[in-house]
């Protein structure tokens, strides 16, 4: 239907697209393969020749991943508390967001701008207050005092991501449910929300990776092997002295497989809530 | 929407728990990170009021303006290069060619990698040595090329970027759900006016997934501006200072146990920061933020 | 000004009053020790059955937590947020950044722990590193002696059966060693420099002799830049932003026939050395430089790891402090875990029931006969000069400085 006039354009586009396509699956694909086939080396292989294969498959290389940083029960760790944070995260986002975005008020614009200047802070240079407020609250070496910090900083971002997309369901959809009597809380539940799926999850998959792939107060923060994290049984190769790398990649891809697998499992429900089918205009 | 009576309860009801989380996480850590910015101090000893001193010799530092100017490049690379791309992929993803679901699968992969072994990776693929790069333009008769990408003062930074730019699964993702809930009919009248794919892309597609688009330029900005796991890995900064980044400069001050400047590089960072975003918000998202 | 200290203080108080009710003393004391011989460390079995068996010891009455912190890094981090806020953790370790911590007033005061004869357990002048104006603060416990290791093999190959003694035969060893086909040196500016950093060290020493860190505008900091530098004309092109494990690889899989590290490496000779290279490792001290200060076999090497505690007002929390250091200072134990682990100690050993190992024994010889033992720079300068050397280092290698503006960009962060 499209004209057979355009073909030897349209060829050298569908070529061209194939290429970008295939050119950026290599290099996604690239770094998982090369971690696999690394986690199966020996150090000393691994430093004489990162590319190459190794002699024999150190299927132990695995073993020790899981012996020595117990690292089956920090990845437990890390589902309860990710999954935790971001649950929190995503609906006090939410409904911070709706307040804001939704609603004019004395004040909005003002507390829009400070959210915002949160987004930037870096949470490197908190180690201190942080620190001392997690122990002010005896959530020091607690999941819960973890799964507090990580609801928390994210909460700039998430509220800035929610508030955009809430920002655009028009007006006049929740205009017509104010006239059909819908109460505050039910609009938001059952228009708002819904209707902003997309930026919801958009929140929820960036929230939920920044939590899962957090090190630096993971550390900083636990002092048992109860209640840390996967980060931490990745980094338990890494000593003053020498990182044992090939026992570290074994134990990254050990802590990638679930995250792969629920992906490639759950991403049409992903994709499905990022498909906000909000009404567009 | 005008705030009504009966809406009110509701909205301070929402309102609370996002403001005590900032106000517990980020007013009293900026409040302290302001105050410590005016101090001399080790951590071991007792601060020292100094007024606006840290603020002069982090300025006075070249290596801190080398830091934010990479580090605004770095967000513009981001916003500009990266998520275009991940729109183009997008867009020729929702066409939905052969294979399509793999390839959105596979994008997201690198994703879920922490960046320890990232980074490690491309370390080993920059090496001078043995790395995969020079052996790439070895094969294909570019030997001439060879250097040691992370070693010499011209190409260290941009190796550390480049190769960043192209993981764009994430962005890819938000921006192909996006295109694939704009209902069918628009592209049927579309059709019927005989606007070709392009033409399509360009007035329909783009204006209507607008909202993600730009939330994805922001995410990759800040992504850009506080850039540190994968500089501290691979180049720490160096060779000479090229690699510099903020969040890395604050880093490596508190390692030498200089709270005070170390907090006056954050103080600076969350100012332009703020001022990036903003004008972000007022520019490209002035009708939905 | 003490309006501002005021508000630091009240600011922090008022986030954190609870934090200062810390645990209730019942009458068992524990003691927390954020250990980072944990993991793979090769000191992390013997510390962790040396701990099980004193907590056996004293059950009902101490016991010891081990906080596991691997990467070390972070447990820098942690450590130095932990003391910023005043909570010292009971028992911990440090290895940088002495003199900071000595005069920080927050560790245990050790004085009178040393009156019963404790002393004699370490070696002699050892505590002289961690005493301020007459009090021992911490106790030095590992050692970290880097001396030259060297391939024998690859030297051989390049005609010459001994370790050049003087740096004009070094210079020469270099230049054979280049036309037989093989790299002289491993170098690396990455991370924290450390090799290059550990012969920055040995040269500057060998110039300026034992006392030239005492004035740091010492001609030898620019004359040992300028050696420095030229060795970079003998290393492999990848030097430059090379980390620890592209430096040591090259060394472990031959492609570089000289490396500098301390006695904990020797274990990786062994295990991840390519060819079985570990049998032709040997070791020796920094060759003579002529016309410099230093002394034939001076080695470098300083208090890799110091054990403190921190200063309490619980007096039976200071006894069980003190209590437990000694125990992890006995001679017995030492002599275990130096033998499990491959490290050096400052305390005497005693008997050991186990072989000690080829290069340590070695090193262990040169050690007692060196004239002297200088820290290396990393320890003998404060943190924003050695954290800063990396980055000058590259400078000087690429040209940007020279070896005058090394040491001044260096001098310059003091």
């Amino acid at each position: 239907m499209k004209g057979r006039r355009r073909s030897a354009g349209s060829l050298l586009f569908g070529l061209l697209k194939w290429a970008f396509l295939i050119f950026l699956f290599v290099y996604a694909v690239f770094p998982v393969i090369w971690l696999a086939v690394a986690s199966l080396k020996t150090n000393g292989e691994l430093m004489a020749n990162p590319f190459s294969l190794p002699a024999v498959w150190q299927f132990q290389n695995y073993k020790k991943a899981l012996a020595v940083s117990g690292i089956a029960r920090l990845m437990l760790n890390s589902v309860i508390i990710s999954t935790a944070a971001t649950f929190l995260n995503v609906l006090i986002a939410s409904m911070g967001a709706y307040a804001l975005s939704r609603f004019r008020f004395r004040g909005n614009q003002f507390l829009k701008v400070m959210f915002s200047s949160g987004i930037l802070i870096p949470l490197n240079a908190l180690m201190i207050p942080y620190f001392v407020l997690v122990n002010s609250l005896g959530l020091y070496n607690t999941m819960g005092g973890l799964t507090l910090v990580y609801t928390a900083i994210g909460i700039p971002i998430s509220t800035f991501i929610i508030m955009g997309f809430m920002a655009s369901v028009p007006e006049e959809l929740e205009e017509a449910a104010v006239i059909d009597g819908a109460c505050f809380y039910k609009r938001f539940f059952t228009l708002i929300f819904p209707l902003s799926r997309a930026g919801v999850v958009t929140a929820g998959t960036f929230q939920f990776l920044t939590c899962w792939n957090e090190f630096v107060y993971a550390n900083l923060l636990t002092s048992s092997q109860a209640v840390r994290t996967v980060q931490l049984g990745i980094r338990y190769f890494t000593n003053q002295f020498a990182t044992d790398y090939v026992s570290m990649y074994a134990a990254i891809i050990i802590s990638i497989l679930p995250s792969i697998t629920a992906y490639v499992l759950f991403q049409n429900q992903i994709i499905a809530g990022l498909t906000s089918g909000a009404v567009k205009g | 929407m005008d705030v009504k009576r009966e809406d009110r309860v509701g909205i301070a009801v929402f309102l609370t728990p996002v403001l005590v989380l900032f106000t517990l996480f980020f007013i009293f850590p900026i409040i302290y990170l302001v105050v410590v910015s005016f101090v001399e101090w080790s951590g071991l000893d007792t601060p020292v009021f100094v007024g606006f001193q840290n603020y002069l010799r982090i300025f006075d530092d070249k290596v801190f303006i080398r830091s934010i100017t990479n580090n605004l490049i770095w967000a513009l690379c981001a916003g500009f290069v990266q998520v275009p791309l991940a729109v183009l992929a997008a867009l020729m993803l929702s066409y939905k060619p052969r294979g399509w679901k793999i390839f959105r699968t596979v994008y997201f992969f690198p994703k879920v990698i922490s960046a320890i072994a990232l980074a490690t990776l491309w370390s080993a693929v920059y090496n001078a040595q043995y790395g995969l790069l020079n052996g790439l333009l070895r094969v294909v008769g570019l030997g001439h090329l060879q250097t040691n990408w992370l070693g010499t003062l011209k190409t260290a930074f941009p190796s550390v970027l480049i190769y960043w730019l192209f993981y764009i699964g994430y962005y890819m993702i938000i921006v192909l759900a996006d295109i694939q809930g704009i209902p069918q009919d628009y592209y049927e009248a579309a059709e019927i006016d005989g606007a070709g794919r392009i033409r399509q892309s360009l007035n329909i597609t783009l204006p209507l997934a607008r909202t993600s688009i730009v939330t994805c330029i922001l995410l990759a900005m800040i992504d850009g501006l506080r850039q540190f796991a994968e500089v501290y890995i691979l180049t720490n900064g160096g060779p000479a200072n090229r690699t510099s980044v903020m969040v890395l400069y604050l880093y490596k001050e508190m390692q030498n146990y200089s709270y005070g400047t170390s907090s006056a590089a954050a103080v600076v960072l969350i100012a332009i920061g703020t001022a990036v975003i903003l004008t972000i918000r007022n520019t490209l998202g002035r009708e939905t933020f | 000004m003490k309006v501002f200290k005021r508000t630091l203080v009240l600011l922090l108080c008022t986030l954190f009053v609870s934090s200062f009710f810390g645990t209730v003393a019942a009458q068992k004391v524990t003691l927390t020790w954020p250990c980072i011989w944990v993991g793979v460390d090769s000191k992390a079995e013997t510390i962790k059955k040396f701990v099980d068996e004193f907590n056996r010891e004293h059950a009902g009455e101490i016991e010891v937590i081990i906080e596991e912190n691997s990467d070390y890094q972070a447990y820098r981090d942690k450590l130095r947020t932990a003391i910023s806020v005043g909570r010292v953790p009971d028992i911990f370790t440090i290895d940088a950044d002495i003199p900071l911590y000595l005069e920080s007033g927050r560790l245990l005061d050790l004085t009178d722990a040393f009156k019963d004869g404790w002393e004699d357990n370490f070696v002699e002048g050892a505590l002289n590193n961690t005493t301020v104006n007459g009090r021992v603060v911490a106790i030095p416990y590992e050692m970290g002696p880097t001396p030259v290791m060297y391939n024998k093999r690859l030297l051989k190959a390049a005609g010459w059966d001994h370790f050049p003694a003087t740096f004009e035969e070094l210079w020469q060893c270099a230049e054979d060693l280049k036309a037989a086909g093989i790299t002289p040196f491993s170098q690396m500016t990455g991370e924290n420099a450390w090799t290059s950093m550990l012969w920055y060290s040995q040269i500057v020493v060998a110039i300026g002799g034992p006392d030239v860190y005492e004035d740091p505008n010492h001609p030898a900091f620019v004359e040992a830049a300028r050696v420095l530098k030229r060795m970079y004309d003998y290393t492999t092109i990848d030097a430059v932003g090379a980390g620890a494990a592209v430096s040591g690889g090259h060394f472990l899989a031959e492609r570089t026939a000289i490396f500098m590290n301390g006695p904990w490496y020797i274990g990786r000779l062994q295990r991840e050395g390519q060819n079985n290279m570990y049998d032709h490792v040997a070791i020796a001290p920094c060759p003579v430089y002529e016309g410099g200060a230093g002394s034939k076999g001076g080695y470098i090497g300083n208090p890799q790891a110091l054990l403190a505690a921190g200063a309490t007002d619980d007096e039976a929390k200071a006894a069980a402090a003190i209590k437990f250091l000694k125990y992890l200072t006995d001679p017995d134990r030492v002599a275990e875990l130096s033998a499990a682990s491959g490290a050096l100690f400052y305390v005497k050993s005693g008997e050991s029931e186990f072989e000690m190992e080829r290069l340590q024994a070695e090193m262990i010889e040169q050690v007692n006969q060196a004239p002297y033992i200088v820290g290396h720079f990393e320890y003998m300068s404060p943190a924003r000069v050695y954290n800063e050397f990396p980055m000058a280092l590259s400078g000087l290698v690429l040209g940007e400085l020279t070896p005058e503006e090394f040491v001044e960009q260096l001098n310059a962060k003091r």
